[in-house]
């Protein structure tokens, strides 16, 4: 059972990261590799501030949701100059950078041996330890993010960013301030991102620079065009059926060492599968290209 | 005369290349001016100056009385004018009706704040908004047409959404970049027709356009350009005698029949 549900929260963090990834990427339109990045800096800021200060995560997860929030500003605004495969690879970039300054700042993230014994959230002097009461704090987190995210989509303001996407200049030509919006996107994406990557930490208790590579940039981008683009339904799904699928696989009695590798295949196969023959993914509604 | 818009004395180059060469011209409020000249002439790169996405080398840009020669383009938009391109640029993964809701005014709903409480102000303009929005498509004929995507919509609907887009920014300078290209015949007399109500809205029109059938059946002025300058400018008749325009165009011979 407890199973069961650990699966159902690491699916419910994987949802406000596809979510809030799936904003910049399917209704804004900037192809951003490096999402995992704004996570890590969400959790190495709330796990060091519980670790070495003291600080309960109640005040790390808007502290680390809003340094990651700035990081994704400092990010966006030089990126607005790039567009379309440039701003992927500098994005990509980034991914690269944070995670080479988690391995290597020795002195303040442990590099590669990684920060144990991160402290769990606590609700009126009680520890939420067990697997359901995080379940339900997860829950609640992917809801706002779910209202968040989709009553922008759906507002005027939302419609701005998808005349981004389709055409800039003509948005701009229409008065739209796409910088404004662009950077916008970045900010939210990157702070919504941010509370994933708290929640992750303080739910693992451990983290180290192995959760935080570029390739889990790809498989949270995976998520968004498998489930959809700019669908929130999409994002829903695709992070739920990505973080279950390769559960799945052990129970095919791989080993371990195997079904790692086959997880890593079934997605890069996936990934090309749609990209072929259903670029909108499975609720999409925007191709990208 | 009132003036609507004036470009001074503007040069652009492109490696070395002057695409505009010192051009200078006022255009009248009220009125619908031609922009002509054989390819390469500078049309649209003169749009792109007044427009603002190209900066020009020299020269300055005055739109009501004011030099805007380094505001951004959504900033120029926002001052009242709106255009429309020679290739079109339609958001074309929205919906037709969405396409014409980006061209309101909106000073409530593009805010984020807005977005997230839903606020009642919000809602109630949108909900306008998508009235005119919807009126405005009845206009052009377009109404049935709403709820599909614009990359559906054919070459001629497109071109007609387009400008109906335009108009739907409330501008009252209108630069239509050859608004009748590739268009049926009878949509091109629609979309003549739309120009002629616009104008008599009292809005400023000031298109390109190669087929001088056109410029001569709708213009009341005209402004000829040849190798990034001013060529001839005056009435449509007395551009047609001038033999330095007919010198321009001899080659051409399509045009110069026309002619």
């Amino acid at each position: 059972m407890n199973y069961i549900l650990h699966i159902l929260v690491i699916a419910g963090i994987y949802i406000i990261l596809t979510l809030s990834l799936n904003l910049l990427v399917g209704y804004t339109g900037l192809p951003a590799l490096g999402h995992i990045a704004f996570a890590c800096i969400g959790a190495y800021v709330s796990a060091l501030l519980a670790l070495r200060l003291g600080i309960s995560p109640w005040l790390g997860l808007p502290i680390g949701a809003v340094v990651a929030g700035l990081l994704g500003l400092g990010v966006g605004y030089p990126s607005l100059r790039l567009k379309g495969d440039y701003l992927a690879l500098a994005t990509f970039g980034l991914g690269l950078i944070v995670y080479a300054v988690a391995k290597n700042w020795v002195e303040l993230t442990r590099g590669p041996m990684g920060l144990p014994g991160i402290p769990r959230f606590d609700l009126f002097g009680w520890q939420i330890s067990q697997v359901w009461a995080y379940l339900i704090l997860v829950t609640v987190f992917a809801l706002v993010t779910i209202v968040f995210i989709g009553r922008i989509v759906k507002a005027p303001i939302g419609r701005v960013l998808r005349a981004v996407r389709d055409d800039e200049i003509a948005a701009q030509a229409l008065g739209k301030d796409t910088r404004k919006h662009k950077l916008m996107a970045f900010v939210i994406g990157a702070f919504f991102a941010g509370i994933a990557g708290v929640l992750y930490a303080h739910y693992i208790t451990f983290i180290d620079p192995s959760s935080f590579t570029v390739m889990e940039s790809i498989t949270v981008l995976l998520m968004v065009i498998f489930g959809g683009m700019a669908s929130i339904p999409g994002s829903i799904l695709g992070a739920v059926i990505l973080v279950v699928l390769p559960e799945a696989l052990r129970f095919l009695g791989l080993p371990s060492s195997i079904a790692a590798q086959v997880r890593q295949m079934l997605y890069g196969a996936l990934l090309v599968i749609f990209m072929i023959w259903r670029p909108k993914g499975l609720l999409g509604k925007y191709r990208m290209g | 005369m009132k003036w609507n818009l004036s470009v001074d004395l503007l040069t652009v180059s492109f490696d070395g290349l002057k695409a505009l060469d010192g051009l200078s011209f006022k255009i009248e409020q009220g009125k619908i001016t031609a922009l002509i000249g054989p390819n390469g002439a500078g049309k649209t790169t003169v749009f792109n100056v007044i427009t603002g996405l190209l900066k020009p080398n020299e020269g300055e840009v005055y739109f009501k009385g004011q030099r805007i020669t380094n505001l951004p383009p959504f900033k120029r938009a926002r001052l009242g004018m709106a255009r429309t391109f020679q290739l079109l640029r339609l958001f074309p993964q929205i919906t037709v009706l969405e396409n014409m809701l980006l061209a309101q005014h909106y000073s409530k709903g593009e805010r984020l704040w807005a977005a997230l409480t839903r606020s009642p102000s919000m809602l109630k303009e949108e909900e306008d908004n998508r009235k005119k929005a919807l009126d405005s498509l009845e206009f052009v004929g377009l109404a049935e047409k709403a709820n599909v995507l614009a990359e559906e919509l054919s070459h001629g609907q497109r071109r007609l959404l387009e400008i109906a887009r335009a108009l739907a920014t409330g501008a009252d300078l209108l630069l239509l970049d050859e608004p009748t290209a590739g268009v049926y015949p009878e949509m091109r007399r629609k979309i003549l027709g739309f120009l002629e109500e616009i104008r008599d809205q009292g809005r400023t029109i000031v298109f390109i356009d190669h087929r001088m059938e056109t410029v001569f059946s709708i213009a009341e002025h005209v402004i000829v350009l040849a190798h990034g300058k001013k060529l001839a400018e005056g009435s449509p008749a007395a551009v047609r005698r001038n033999p330095k325009v007919k010198k321009a165009y001899l080659g051409k011979n399509e045009a110069a029949r026309q002619l």
